[in-house]
């Protein structure tokens, strides 16, 4: 029964993405209802193998049609995938609950094509992401990679205007990125002759390590460091980011490159560890991840309109997460995947409130957020929880995955670890630098002459408030979060790889 | 059961409680009207002297208070411990009669609390509550800084309070490294000097014991005091730190150099000051430079002769500041250069002023003596022979501003006529009692060393230890009497640390400093600055004639990498990785 | 002025009979090879209250001193 509900947990998505274009077009009320209810669904399912996971230890596994090990394709959730697929399935409720346009403000409405578009596009995202979280296939890998990404591509597209450039411009980095994955994953193939990922660890260690071996780990490493932004491949990420149209912008910023981040955790942490190619990758993660931290941090400290802040800053925190992911010992997955919460979470909310006021305003300069703690200090104290988490301050989530990174990467120890806690210390400095920055606007200053008064759209709030809310309780029980969430997600990683040795 | 002996009973033996009783007796007592604004300090002389008893009649032992899973232990009474809270309740007492005819209730709970916050974290068993009160002891010591109630006396303040926030920050993260590397071992206790740990908790504690350069804020802050505010300040902050390090890091070696680094640099700053609390600051330095030494031979002599030095230097200082007080009192100037010719108008001020001196600069019979050559005597049986000439050089210079530049420039000197107003009885008693004990520790050592943490033995009256500093002391005497007009102060201000957030450099990080309101500047600086230069050079390898458009000029972060770059970055990530993996 | 002489020539005298005190009732002594060196700590007071001010005078305040109101002007917009 529950190995079904890992069959569903893809199948609903997709379907969804066919369903919502026809729905939106025959009937127009129901829409964002029905899409609300069809990802509520899917975050039901996603619990409830979350909670068998967490409960058992195991992971649940599904064979689509049937067909045995490493022949057919194989989902499987452990704890690591079951928390990959409850972070997406439950921001996507957020971002599915608005109105399409809700930033635009409230007197206009989507026309029926476009709301079908959005909404089906925001369910293909939710497969594919899915997708990537549950499959035990690498080729398999790419095809969700794909749908994933054609569907972000629409996304940001919807914002029209330069938003279809950027658009655009991510649709050719990730195809190269998709197309060097897939090359790796055609050298593994030929290689081993199996594409199932336990088989091919399996496999490996018997494989002589020769150039078509390493070549295949590099494509592998370097196509999908591109998908998750790592510094210098992150090109794409700050326009796609910042002209995505707001609710859409809050769930792709918060978890679109973090599950390319997972990917590259099973991938390298995993199936292709023990390899000398692949402890190489780790390696250079670790250094492009710390660089990434301190251009990332500067960039956004020398940005002056608000969403770019944002996206920067993003960097800086994929920057973070993946020089984890590279330092590799438990403590820093733990704070790796901590980390991919409290982001996933802070950015998230900010995404959503700065983006939907600045497209309301018109502008994203974030001297026109000035005055919004007076005139909305409902929304300011929500994003000023998001900002304090992003620089890591007690008691918001944020600080307990900067502890968790800074003490793993102390612990690390050596060169690399020691500039990767420099970097991460440096990091919520700028932080606090230019998050500081715009909450004195809010808070402090008076608005200015001439601006339309701030106020976001009533459907916008509610995430925001919400996943506020979820920020500082990720804090206040961070000891819960890391023992109910993130330990069983590294024992999946960590545990496959004592199988290994 | 008298009633005196339920102060033995661990609650009411606590010093700090009944300090802090004080406070909010106080408070209460004017906020109602019962008491009026001038006999403001009565009740807290009256808790303070409480406090003294209950710290005289501390017993020993740990009392704990469980909160989540934490041990909390409030009360951590030794011998090291009960001396620091003993000779803090002593001087707060003695400040709150020097300063009575001029406390205001602010002042006073001010005062009040600033002592209780020290006197809890020297009793304070682990490291929790150690840190809540030491933060404590951060902000109501800046409170008691603002009502020095000039505007300089605010601004200052400020700055303290951020330096201190950050030294906090420090702190923390060095009990935070501490605890996890020890499993949640979070007892006060001795400590290896070594790893991430220790540099965090040293930067943390060494910036409240004003090691250079770490000691800006109390050069600028503690002239700015009031009178009375600089008494207290003098004897806790930095004596709480000296208690840290004794208890934390004995035998800690780069504190051997580290404290003559500070003996030393606060001795030559003080021979250039011409304001003359902050020539005292100064010597602050280099007084807490001897215990920090101390602390860092660790041997049990060495040990001793620091919590010894910090008994009386709490005293002799707190005695000097009193004098300078008066000196501000009566003649309402601050500077060496405004003043000259004072001691015939009051002569008594001086006379108790002189013996505070001759303490600080060691000479035999004053309470300076016995624990200085202790801590002297030390190093060299430790055979940290240049430790001990480095710190005779400092003792020298010590004799030279405080014992001969000050005291010659300020009571004696060019007669410049100054009108001196009289001097209230109280201030002339507090300055009597202290003077008192610090020639009573002075001819009965025995009454101060009985009281030490180790059962080293040692005698300061011998004929060697007596010829060495009489000596020491006419030959400095000497040379003042030939060259005085050479260190004659002039009226300027000398750079100091707190050039890095006042001076040129603050005005980049001022923001900091004034808070968050001007951060934007920062940012500014930043864009306009370094990173600015560094970004052409980035859009040049990025994006080449980019620089030719307008969007880049004026906004010149808003640029783009063209995605072509990005996947050429990803070949050669790629080329990298099969490189490197091949080598 | 002469009374501080005939104190200082008194204190002068009172430091090298202890000295000669201490010498003959052998008392233990530490230190580098400086600390046996007859009537050193004369020297040494003379001295290093020489040297420490022609460091502070010499050295530091013509590097270090400004006017008193520098930080004033240096604080400007305030």
């Amino acid at each position: 029964m529950i190995e079904a509900l890992a069959g569903l947990l893809v199948a609903l998505p997709l379907a969804g993405a066919a369903l919502m274009p026809m729905v939106a077009v025959l009937r127009r009320r129901g829409t964002r209802w029905l899409a609300f209810g069809l990802h509520l669904l899917t975050f039901a399912a996603a619990a409830a193998v979350f909670a068998r996971t967490a409960a058992t230890g195991e992971a649940i596994a599904h064979r689509m049609g049937g067909w045995p090990g490493p022949f057919g394709i194989e989902l499987r959730l452990d704890g690591l995938s079951a928390l990959i697929a409850l972070l997406v399935t439950g921001l996507s409720c957020f971002v599915a609950s608005a109105p399409v346009d809700a930033s635009r403000g409230a007197t206009r409405r989507a026309s029926p094509v476009r709301e079908g578009l959005v909404r089906g596009a925001l369910s293909m995202l939710v497969a594919g992401l899915v997708g990537i979280a549950a499959t035990r296939d690498v080729f398999n890998l790419f095809v969700f990679l794909e749908i994933s990404s054609l569907a972000v591509y629409t996304l940001v597209a919807s914002g029209g205007g330069r938003a279809t450039v950027a658009a655009f411009r991510y649709l050719i980095a990730g195809t190269a990125a998709g197309s060097l994955y897939l090359l790796g994953v055609g050298f593994l193939y030929g290689l081993t002759g199996t594409l199932n990922m336990d088989d091919l660890a399996a496999r490996l260690p018997g494989v002589e390590a020769d150039a078509a071996l390493t070549a295949a780990v590099a494509l592998i490493a370097a196509g999908l460091a591109i998908k998750a932004a790592l510094f210098p491949l992150h090109g794409w990420l700050p326009d796609a980011y910042v002209f995505a149209p707001a609710p859409a912008a809050g769930f792709i910023s918060a978890v679109m490159a973090k599950v390319s981040a997972y990917a590259l955790l099973r991938l390298l942490g995993e199936t292709l560890r023990g390899i000398p190619a692949g402890a190489m990758a780790l390696e250079t993660m670790v250094w492009l991840g710390t660089l990434g931290v301190l251009v990332g941090g500067g960039m956004a400290l020398a940005q002056r309109d608000a969403p770019r802040m944002l996206a920067w800053s993003s960097v800086s925190a994929m920057g973070a997460i993946l020089l984890a992911v590279g330092i590799g010992s438990p403590l820093a997955l733990a704070g790796a995947l901590f980390h991919v919460v409290a982001h996933a979470l802070a950015k998230g909310c900010l995404f959503l409130g700065v983006g939907g006021l600045a497209e309301t305003l018109g502008a994203g300069d974030r001297r026109a957020l000035r005055g919004l703690g007076r005139r909305a200090p409902w929304t300011a104290a929500a994003l000023t929880l998001a900002a304090f988490s992003m620089i890591g301050l007690p008691p918001t989530a944020g600080f307990s995955s900067k502890l968790l990174l800074l003490r793993a990467s102390l612990a690390e120890g050596g060169p690399a670890g020691v500039a990767a806690f420099v970097a991460l210390l440096a990091s919520s400095g700028l932080a606090a630098l230019y998050f500081l920055r715009v909450l004195e606007g809010i808070w402090f200053r008076p608005r200015p002459e001439g601006r339309p008064a701030q106020r976001l759209p009533r459907a916008l709030a509610a995430p925001v408030l919400s996943l506020a809310v979820l920020v500082l309780l990720g804090g206040v029980f961070s000891a819960v979060v890391e023992r109910e969430f993130v330990s069983g997600a590294v024992e999946a990683v960590a545990g496959a790889t004592a199988d290994e040795r | 059961m008298n009633p005196l002996d339920w102060l033995a009973i661990p609650p009411l033996a606590h010093p700090g409680l009944w300090l802090a009783l004080g406070a909010l007796v106080t408070a209460i007592a004017t906020a109602t009207g019962v008491l009026g604004r001038r006999a403001a300090s009565a009740p807290g002389i009256l808790f303070a002297a409480l406090a003294v008893f209950a710290a005289s009649r501390a017993p020993s032992g740990s009392v704990d208070f469980r909160v989540a899973r934490f041990d909390l232990v409030w009360y951590h009474a030794d011998d090291l411990s009960v001396l620091f809270a003993l000779v803090f309740s002593i001087v707060t007492l003695l400040g709150l009669l020097y300063g009575a005819h001029r406390l205001g209730p602010g002042e006073t709970v001010a005062a009040l609390l600033y002592a209780a916050s020290a006197v809890a974290t020297v009793l304070a068993g682990d490291w929790i509550t150690f840190f809540v009160f030491w933060e404590a002891m951060a902000i109501t010591s800046v409170a008691l800084i603002w009502q020095g109630g000039l505007p300089e006396s605010r601004r200052a303040g400020m700055r303290y309070l951020l330096v201190h926030a950050a030294g906090g920050a420090a702190l923390f993260v060095g009990i935070a490294l501490h605890a996890s590397a020890s499993g949640g071992v979070l007892d006060l206790g001795r400590l290896a000097a070594t790893g991430p740990p220790f540099w965090f908790l040293l930067v943390g504690v060494g910036l409240n014991a004003a090691i250079p350069p770490l000691h800006g804020w109390l050069t600028d802050a503690y002239p700015e005091a009031s009178t009375t505010g600089a008494v207290f300040c003098s004897a806790l902050t930095t004596k709480t730190a000296v208690y840290a390090l004794l208890r934390v890091f004995p035998g800690a070696e780069i504190l051997v150099s580290l404290g003559v680094a500070m003996a030393l640099y606060g001795v030559v700053f003080a021979v250039i000051e011409n304001d003359f609390r902050r020539l005292l600051g100064y010597h602050i330095i280099s007084q807490v430079g001897f215990m920090v030494a101390g602390v860092g031979i660790g041997t049990e002599l060495a040990l001793n002769g620091a919590a010894a030095h910090a008994y009386s230097h709490i005293l002799y200082k707190a005695l000097l500041f009193m004098g300078a007080g008066a000196l501000i009192e009566a003649t309402g100037r601050r500077r060496l250069t405004d003043l000259g010719g004072v001691f015939r108008s009051m002569p008594v001020a001086a006379i108790l002023y002189l013996v505070g001196a001759l303490s600080i600069s060691g000479a035999p019979l004053f309470n300076g003596f016995i624990s200085k050559s202790m801590t002297l005597s030390a190093a060299g049986e430790a055979h940290f022979y240049f430790a001990e000439l480095f710190l005779s050089l400092a003792a020298v210079g010590t004799f030279l501003s405080v014992g001969l530049k000050l005291p010659w420039f300020a009571f004696f000197g060019k007669d410049r006529g100054i009108a001196v107003r009289p001097l209230p009885v109280n201030l002339l008693a507090a300055m009597a009692i202290t003077a008192g004990l610090c020639l009573l520790y002075g001819v009965r050592p025995d009454l101060l060393y009985r009281m030490l943490p180790f059962a080293a033995s040692y005698d300061p009256f011998t004929a060697g230890h007596l010829a060495s500093n009489v000596q020491l002391l006419v030959g400095a005497a000497v040379l003042f009497a030939l060259g005085f007009r050479r260190l004659a102060p002039t009226p300027t201000r000398n750079l100091d640390a707190d050039w890095i957030y006042r001076g040129r450099p603050g005005r980049i990080a001022r923001p900091l400093v004034t808070g968050a309101r001007a951060l934007g500047p920062v940012a500014q600086a930043v864009r306009s600055g370094a990173l600015t230069a560094a970004n052409r050079a980035i859009v040049r390898l990025a994006a080449p004639g980019a620089l030719a458009t307008g969007a880049v000029r004026r906004d010149p972060f808003s640029f783009r990498t063209p995605i072509g770059r990005t996947v050429l970055l990803a070949a050669m990530v790629v080329g990298w990785l099969l490189l490197a993996s091949r080598l | 002025m002469k009374g501080i002489l005939v104190l200082l020539a008194g204190f002068a005298l009172l430091g090298v009979g202890l000295e000669a005190l201490g010498l003959a009732a052998g008392e233990e002594h530490h230190g580098g090879f400086w600390n046996f060196i007859p009537l050193w700590d004369f020297a040494f007071g003379f001295v290093g209250a020489a040297i420490l001010g022609l460091v502070a005078r010499g050295l530091l305040k013509p590097l270090l001193a400004r006017s008193e109101d520098w930080y004033d002007a240096a604080e400007g917009d305030r």
